[in-house]
């Protein structure tokens, strides 16, 4: 039996399952066909439906869909049948660890920095949002928590300079981002919080414990994302007497779709 | 309904919104503080050096400490540490002729952590030669010549001269002066055997003429008065002060404190003076005692932590016009300071209180209200601009020396320093403080301060203590140093401006030309035409 060109092309593309696989932990970005410059969500074997438009409405309707429905295992999540797959999907890559460079000195002190960055690409239309929290209060501890450094306390939202007087020490960080949360902004100088403009290390905020929004992203960014790079530094005055050590803070980031 | 109804109710709503998902990792920060476990490397080698029969000069190789750097170096004599230094050489003095000494040196970095010492090295000091084997004739001992001078200089300023000069032996100096030959006024000496010298001579009067008489002692005991003459110091002209030092550190090694500064690279400036005081800040050169002056930028004030618990220096920068910085402050301790607790920017608005008591009424009358410089009150004046702060921001250009003054009348006058603070980003020293001080008019109180070498923003703090040295009011704002030029050169744009508007007015002036040449060949043309016509006419 001779079958048309759009037949044959229908059942070409048409296929039995729709297969969403959730890559890992952090990959949440899935399709059943891609290539250099289309990617296919999703697709379904049919026997009927239309496409159809007037001035006032667009209707996508199908029927007879045959192994539709949802199904999870352990290693993959499966969202068969027509439109399955208007979840929103949201994706991170993962934040490499940071070691601050230089070593800091205990004699005179002096300052010390580093940085990490996350890529987010999401399709929620309402976009995304990045959240930082450490894991202990101040977030530098060393032997267990025994010895500490505390978190960095701007005077406002956000210092635009990162300040060490001779008897602090603290962690601090910043964010360089399209997306950067508005403390993070400012007009060219102090203080922060005002104006569009975002540089690198300035604008210094301290860890905390309670989860804070660094970023905001308010439309899909898919495919590409945007890069967040979170900059971090400790600052030890020369007069600080603090106990000799490698001073660990555990740090999550989290991205959420809005 | 009840109350777990209502939670499976929001637990319903919210279901569709949790099951979005979301992405989230943990990271580690890692930073090493002060665990440097890695000792320099053990300096040398060491040379001990009999100078004359009381002083032997050591001197030994550098060490190298790959975490933070060698701080300095522990001299020890007969297994005795007698001196901290930062520097390459010692000369041991006040030692007993024709008597053996052994030296051995070790490095420590900032982290405190010792080198192994150096192999010791044993030197014998010289022996007293006798009276009688010293000739009036001449040279008896090991062909040792009279003492002699070279190469004398003497540069006089407005108020201070400097003298440098060189003896072919090792030599002790007196240097002798004063405004007749009968040198009243003093003199200045050193107890250190050298070959090269220099001294200052300072608190002159300008264009005035000073006589000197300069008196060498070498390490054989021989004694003469190698020259003497006079100069005429420069007159007295109204200059600029010289810049203070810059990237001034005390780091504390035990009870020595090591200082370190670096000397601004202006002419102006000349030598530096360092004053201790254990009460406060030294506010001018004289107010305390001054334990170094000379052009070296490193000294160790040695076991001055034994009695004291804190030390307060002013580094003073001079020229030979004697005029001098309003000067660079640090402190050392052995204990950290304890966090000081600032007052309110402004004190309380004083109002007038009436008391009644029966039939009697007291009015108190209210203080005078005191009212603190404020950030906008800072003025920058830097290559003849004069910059103000329109909030909490200065800018200034880097690679250049400025001046950082607040009008006088805005410090109430029986306050006693004015001190500004400078937060240094990606320098050694962390941060950097200098005193400020009244001008000769007593219209700004004043500091100089040394060019800001890289474009950033730098932390500034201008701090009014009260007499008893505490601090009453601290204002903070941001000194921003900016260099465009700089900048532009070194993102590539300047060179690539230039280029491009030098090929623009090339290509300008060639197409000028070409114009000019075919007009004129035009014109020509007509001409010899129109000749031409009138010849065939």
């Amino acid at each position: 039996m001779l079958l048309s060109r759009d037949t044959r092309l229908a059942f070409g593309c048409a296929l039995l399952l729709t297969p969403i696989v959730l890559f890992g932990t952090h990959i949440s970005v899935a399709q059943v066909m891609s290539g250099t410059s289309y990617q296919i969500q999703s697709d379904s074997v049919n026997v009927g439906g239309l496409y159809s438009t007037s001035s006032s409405y667009t209707l996508e309707d199908t029927t007879g869909e045959i192994a539709s429905g949802k199904s999870d295992s352990s290693s993959f999540s499966l969202r068969a049948g027509y439109q399955q797959m208007q979840a929103i999907t949201i994706a991170m890559t993962q934040p490499n660890s940071v070691v601050l460079a230089p070593s800091i000195p205990g004699l005179a002190g002096g300052v010390s920095n580093g940085s990490t960055s996350v890529t987010v690409t999401t399709d929620n239309p309402a976009g995304y949002e990045i959240l930082i929290e450490a894991a202990g209060n101040p977030a530098l501890q060393a032997e267990g928590g025994t010895y500490t450094i505390g978190d960095y306390v701007p005077s406002g939202s956000a210092d635009y300079t990162f300040a060490i007087g001779s008897t602090d020490a603290h962690l601090g960080y910043s964010v360089l981002s399209a997306d950067a949360e508005s403390r993070f902004l400012h007009s060219g100088s102090a203080p922060c919080g005002t104006g569009s403009t975002n540089t690198a290390q300035t604008c210094w905020d301290g860890l905390s414990t309670t989860p804070q929004t660094i970023v905001t992203g308010t439309a899909a960014n898919h495919p590409s994302g945007t890069e967040s790079i979170i900059y971090f530094r400790v600052g030890v005055g020369g007069d600080v007497v603090q106990a000799p050590g490698d001073y660990v803070a555990t740090t999550t980031v989290t991205a959420l779709p809005l | 309904m009840t109350y777990r109804g209502l939670c499976v109710m929001a637990l319903g709503v919210l279901l569709p919104f949790i099951a979005y998902g979301q992405a989230s990792d943990t990271f580690p920060i890692t930073v090493q503080y002060g665990s440097d476990a890695a000792a320099p490397t053990t300096p040398g080698p060491v040379t001990a050096t009999p100078v004359a029969t009381t002083q032997i000069d050591v001197s030994w190789g550098a060490s190298t400490d790959s975490f933070s750097g060698v701080a300095g170096y522990q001299v020890f004599r007969d297994l005795v540490q007698i001196a901290t230094t930062t520097t390459l050489f010692y000369s041991d003095i006040g030692l007993t002729a024709s008597t053996t000494y052994s030296y051995t040196i070790r490095a420590f970095d900032q982290s405190l952590n010792f080198s192994s010492s150096s192999i010791a090295v044993a030197t014998t000091t010289l022996a007293i030669v006798p009276p009688a084997a010293i000739s009036p004739e001449g040279p008896t001992y090991g062909q040792a010549p009279k003492p002699s001078v070279e190469d004398l200089r003497i540069e006089p300023g407005a108020r201070s001269a400097r003298v440098t000069f060189h003896t072919p032996m090792f030599s002790q100096y007196e240097l002798r002066y004063g405004t007749t030959p009968s040198y009243e006024l003093g003199s200045i000496g050193s107890g250190i055997y050298r070959i090269d010298h220099q001294t200052f001579v300072t608190q002159l009067e300008p264009n005035t003429t000073y006589y000197y008489e300069l008196f060498l002692a070498d390490r054989f005991g021989q004694e003469a008065v190698v020259a003497t003459g006079s100069f005429v110091t420069e007159p007295s002209v109204i200059i600029s002060r010289p810049s203070n030092v810059f990237d001034l550190r005390a780091d504390v090694v035990g009870n020595d404190v090591l200082l370190h500064w670096q000397i601004p690279s202006t002419k102006e400036s000349t030598y530096v003076r360092v004053v201790r005081n254990h009460r406060f800040f030294p506010t001018d050169p004289w107010d305390g005692v001054v334990v170094y002056e000379g052009t070296a930028e490193s000294f160790t004030d040695a076991t001055v932590l034994r009695d004291r618990l804190e030390q307060f220096y002013t580094v003073f920068t001079f020229n030979l016009d004697g005029q001098y910085s309003s000067g660079a402050v640090v402190n050392a301790t052995r204990e950290p300071r304890n966090p000081l607790v600032l007052p309110p920017l402004l004190e309380p608005d004083p109002v007038a209180t009436t008391t009644d008591s029966g039939s009697e009424t007291a009015t108190t009358v209210p203080p005078k209200k005191i009212v603190w410089p404020r950030f906008t009150d800072i003025e920058i004046v830097q290559l003849g601009t004069i910059h103000t702060a329109p909030a909490d921001e200065l800018e200034v250009q880097t690679k250049e020396p400025f001046l950082l003054r607040i009008p006088y009348d805005t410090v109430p006058a029986h306050l006693k320093v004015v001190m500004v603070t400078l937060g240094m980003p990606n320098r050694q020293a962390p941060q950097a403080s200098y005193l400020l001080r009244a001008n000769t008019e007593l219209t700004y109180y004043e500091a100089e301060i040394s060019s800001l070498q890289q474009p950033a923003h730098y932390p500034l703090r201008l701090t009014v203590y009260d007499v008893t040295d505490e601090r009453l009011v601290t204002i903070g704002g941001t000194l921003v140093a900016a260099g465009a030029t700089d900048e532009l050169v070194a993102e590539g744009w300047l060179p690539w401006a230039l280029y491009f508007g030098g090929m623009f007015l090339v290509g300008m002036c060639s197409g000028g030309i070409w114009w000019w040449f075919i007009a004129w060949r035009r014109r020509r043309q007509e001409e010899e035409k129109s000749l031409t016509e009138r010849e065939d006419k």
